[in-house]
């Protein structure tokens, strides 16, 4: 979010944002994604973006006659205002993109006090674990037959690659 | 558990991939796109059917064939006009049927056309196969309204054009008994497929975040390209970067938070 003055936040700014960013959300939820028109005397340019970035972008005649891709670039030379709408066009699907990024935003604020949260109560296991020092019922026994188990069960998804990884792991709890 | 697999991994593949798509539509269009999927799909299997018998009359006059015969040259008889899963098959099978006879006819085509249009037009047939056979896929999995029968092939009600025209004019609420069930992925297929529909591409960028960049420029655009049309999609491509540079950097300072707080 840009702000008027750093360090200040103008109410009027900051509403004007947060409602930009649920009319985008409301657009999203409503045709699953979010466009921008703009709209020229001859052409029509129409940008189409769905939650995952990817964009559909139409040149369109205005003016519903046969045409080959020639006559296109004649119409858009002569259209005057297409500049001008092209760019009010473009800033404002720049503004929905950016509201786009709110929810994710949020999302990891949540998860990292959450995470924060349960790491702060939690902190004694596991800076135990990140030293290797753990029950050795556990280390020499249970990982032992855990992660190849893990492996095998996943293996389509993760790839065999993933074994000497293992291994790896299971060797430094065995010797720690 | 290989479905889920295979949602998990096309899940990843369009996280992890930009599809940028510039297209020169030859007629401005009436009407705004449905938001009901099954609607959206009627427009498509429309869009497949009208392609087929315009490319018929097209291409018929190399045939000796016109009115009706040229119609029905690659569309060949409708016994499906709707949205249902035998429809969309329909249209696959005469699609594929007809890039065929174009590939094996080409020697005759080509006295009255150009070789590169001639093969546009094969690879739009391809194209109209590969999304039927996508959109078959998916509703094989969720459409409901059928009538399963022992020994007898499987009826969709939505193959009738009947079933569509009632379904246009009832309530939300009763609509929703009937509407298909799609997660995200699969309508974002289907609105991307009838978003293009049969239009032709004339430039298309796939970024890969393992930093692959395949861009593929229609032969026509190549020879003559249009400048504006090329900044415009270049500047596309940095509106869609730069929103995926912002997301890498939100899921990033996750991490960061969490090896902070494993630190302290």
């Amino acid at each position: 979010m840009n702000f008027s003055k750093p360090g200040r936040i103008n109410i009027r700014e900051f509403s004007a944002v947060v409602n930009s960013c649920i009319a985008t959300y409301m657009e999203v939820i409503r045709t699953g994604g979010i466009q921008c028109t703009a709209q020229g005397d001859n052409i029509s340019i129409l940008l189409k973006a769905n939650v995952c970035g990817d964009i559909l972008l139409f040149f369109e005649p205005t003016k519903n006659t046969a045409h080959s891709q020639i006559d296109v670039n004649e119409l858009i030379l002569a259209d005057k205002s297409l500049e001008q709408q092209k760019e009010a066009a473009l800033i404002s699907f720049r503004q929905k993109f950016h509201g786009l990024l709110l929810l994710p935003q949020l999302i990891v604020w949540t998860i990292s006090i959450v995470l924060s949260g349960l790491i702060y109560f939690n902190s004694g296991w596991i800076h135990a674990l990140v030293q290797g020092k753990l029950n050795p019922i556990f280390t020499q026994y249970i990982l032992p037959i855990l992660i190849p188990a893990l492996i095998i069960y996943f293996r389509k998804a993760v790839g065999f690659g993933v074994i000497s990884l293992s291994f790896r792991l299971i060797r430094h709890f065995a010797k720690s | 558990m290989n479905k889920l697999e295979e949602l998990i991994g096309s899940t990843i593949y369009d996280l992890t991939h930009l599809e940028i798509n510039t297209i020169i539509k030859d007629e401005m269009s009436a009407s705004k796109a449905p938001a009901s999927p099954r609607l959206i799909l009627q427009d498509l299997s429309k869009k497949f059917h009208l392609k087929l018998v315009d490319l018929g009359n097209f291409y018929g006059k190399c045939f000796n064939f016109s009115g009706t015969e040229a119609e029905t040259l690659f569309r060949g008889e409708k016994k499906y006009e709707g949205s249902g899963y035998n429809s969309f098959k329909e249209l696959s099978k005469k699609a594929e049927q007809a890039a065929k006879m174009l590939a094996d006819n080409i020697a005759i085509v080509s006295k009255d056309f150009p070789e590169d249009t001639i093969k546009a037009d094969i690879k739009m047939f391809l194209r109209i196969k590969t999304i039927s056979d996508d959109v078959r896929r998916i509703l094989k999995i969720v459409d409901t309204q059928k009538d399963e029968q022992p020994d007898k092939e499987t009826t969709y009600r939505f193959d009738d054009t009947r079933t569509i025209d009632n379904f246009r004019a009832l309530r939300a609420s009763e609509a929703k008994e009937q509407e298909l069930n799609l997660d995200l992925r699969q309508l974002l297929l289907i609105k991307k497929a009838n978003d293009i529909g049969t239009e032709k591409v004339v430039l298309q960028t796939i970024i890969g975040i393992d930093g692959d960049v395949t861009t593929r420029i229609s032969q026509a655009f190549a020879d003559k390209p249009i400048t504006y049309i090329n900044d415009m999609h270049h500047e596309a491509i940095g509106i869609s970067v730069k929103f995926w540079d912002s997301l890498v950097n939100v899921v990033v300072k996750l991490g960061e938070n969490i090896l902070r707080s494993i630190k302290s």
